[in-house]
């Protein structure tokens, strides 16, 4: 039995020396095709980063190139308010500056200025404005910025044909833009008898506010922090939402906002009030 | 039924009663006097199709469709083109296919309309040799003074915008 095989084993030897050397050759290549991925496989592992970025940013780029209304829309509520408050805080440095140097003036007149304006927590010239006309806001528009078309609207009145109206604001800025060839400028309010429409723009629409009355920077500070407010709330989304709904939205921000301005800005003017005026 | 709002812009030569066919159309009212427009003139009118009611505002711009004279502002954001010319008056119609080529560049998706206008100071076949004299077919041949298919007009251009 030993003996068969033995001899069976040659025969299988003789008759399969090509496979045989096949197989080994085989195996050979498997290992080192084996070796090689391992190899891959760990550079890929330690310079996977080094490898994708320049791919990766630049579909990124293509990304934000191609989406840059979406961002800017997205972007500019927030970058305007943050603008918007540093300049408010050098202002607020500013006139306490100049608040400063008048508390050094020694005059009666003064003495007595600063005691009226101190009593009734407003500044002297502004008080006297606010008491002669309250400001108001009597309309807001957001408009679309190309066609004109209204997207959202709040009025108190109703006394005007609100579409011939955005249409015709649209028109004033198109001509005023593209006669002083302004391609990154804005117009920025129309003032009429005792109007002034202040205008906010963004990319894709402008807002337009018709405000009644004696509108002091601060009053108009607010009413723009509250079109920001709402433009970043309603109108960066993706998909804006039905002119009802905006409209319902644009009255909830400004039903009660003209007894709230007042207040506020009147606020605002007793917080920049000097208390060394009793030391002195 | 479902209320949709549109800008429509009236462009075309000065005198080709382009505010007359608007003053037909929304006022229903016609008069021989000229007044140049200057600048833009806007209106409005509601029309009323099958389910769906076109809110139209209608943009009167003066005279002129040259890039230098008219501000590009006034077209963008349009969604349809209406191009006046003046059937009697060959000098108004000889620029159609420039001027139609610069304002679908600014407006490719809007449908247009090409208006004859003062159809009734023109015989039929007057009409016909002006069709065939420029290159692509006049949709309309409308009368501001007797209405004549003014209404037709404006109906054809709501409905393209809605399509």
């Amino acid at each position: 039995m030993n003996q068969e095989d033995e001899i069976i084993k040659q025969l299988k030897s003789i008759l399969m020396e090509d496979e045989l050397k096949k197989q080994e050759e085989l195996m050979r290549q498997i290992e080192l095709l084996k070796t090689q991925l391992n190899k891959n496989q760990n550079e890929l592992r330690d310079n996977l980063a080094e490898l994708t970025q320049p791919v990766i940013s630049k579909t990124v780029q293509n990304e934000i190139r191609q989406s840059q209304d979406t961002l800017v829309d997205a972007l500019q509520p927030l970058m305007g308010k943050m603008v918007r408050k540093s300049i408010q805080d050098e202002f607020a440095k500013l006139t306490e500056r100049i608040d400063g140097e008048i508390d050094k003036t020694f005059s009666w007149n003064n003495i007595k200025q600063m005691f009226i304006s101190f009593w009734e927590g407003v500044k002297k010239g502004d008080l006297v404005l606010k008491n002669i006309n309250q400001m108001s806001v009597e309309e807001v528009y957001v408009i679309e910025q190309d066609s004109g078309l209204i997207i959202a609207t709040y009025s108190k009145g109703n006394i005007i044909d609100q579409d011939l109206i955005a249409s015709m604001l649209t028109a004033i800025k198109s001509f005023i833009e593209d006669a002083f060839k302004q391609k990154t400028g804005h117009l920025d309010s129309i003032e009429y008898d005792n109007f002034r429409i202040i205008l906010q723009n963004y990319t894709k629409y402008y807002v337009a506010i018709v405000a009644s009355g004696t509108v002091s920077a601060t009053s108009k500070d607010l009413i723009i922090e509250k079109v920001i407010d709402f433009a970043q709330r309603h109108l960066s989304q993706s998909e804006r939402p039905s002119e009802d709904r905006l409209n319902t939205y644009l009255a909830k921000y400004f039903e009660n906002f003209d007894s709230n301005i007042n207040i506020d800005a009147t606020s605002k003017q007793k917080s920049n009030f000097d208390w060394k005026f009793w030391r002195w | 039924m479902q209320q949709v709002n549109k800008k429509v812009i009236l462009i075309g030569n000065f005198g080709v009663g382009k505010t007359s066919l608007v003053r037909r159309f929304v006022h229903q009212k016609f008069s021989d006097e000229y007044l140049t427009t200057l600048g833009v003139k806007i209106d409005k009118k509601l029309v009323e199709l099958n389910e769906t009611s076109v809110n139209m505002l209608i943009w009167d711009v003066a005279g002129e469709v040259s890039q230098t004279k008219v501000p590009t502002s006034y077209y963008l954001g349009a969604h349809g083109i209406i191009y006046v010319f003046d059937s009697t008056r060959p000098s108004t119609f000889q620029n159609v296919t420039d001027d139609l080529e610069y304002v679908q560049k600014l407006l490719p998706k809007a449908p247009v309309c090409l208006v004859g206008n003062k159809k009734d100071l023109v015989p039929e076949e007057d009409l016909n040799k002006i069709g065939e004299q420029l290159q692509r077919e006049v949709d309309f041949f409308t009368s501001a003074l007797t209405g004549e298919n003014v209404e037709k007009m404006f109906h054809y251009i709501a409905l393209k915008m809605i399509e």
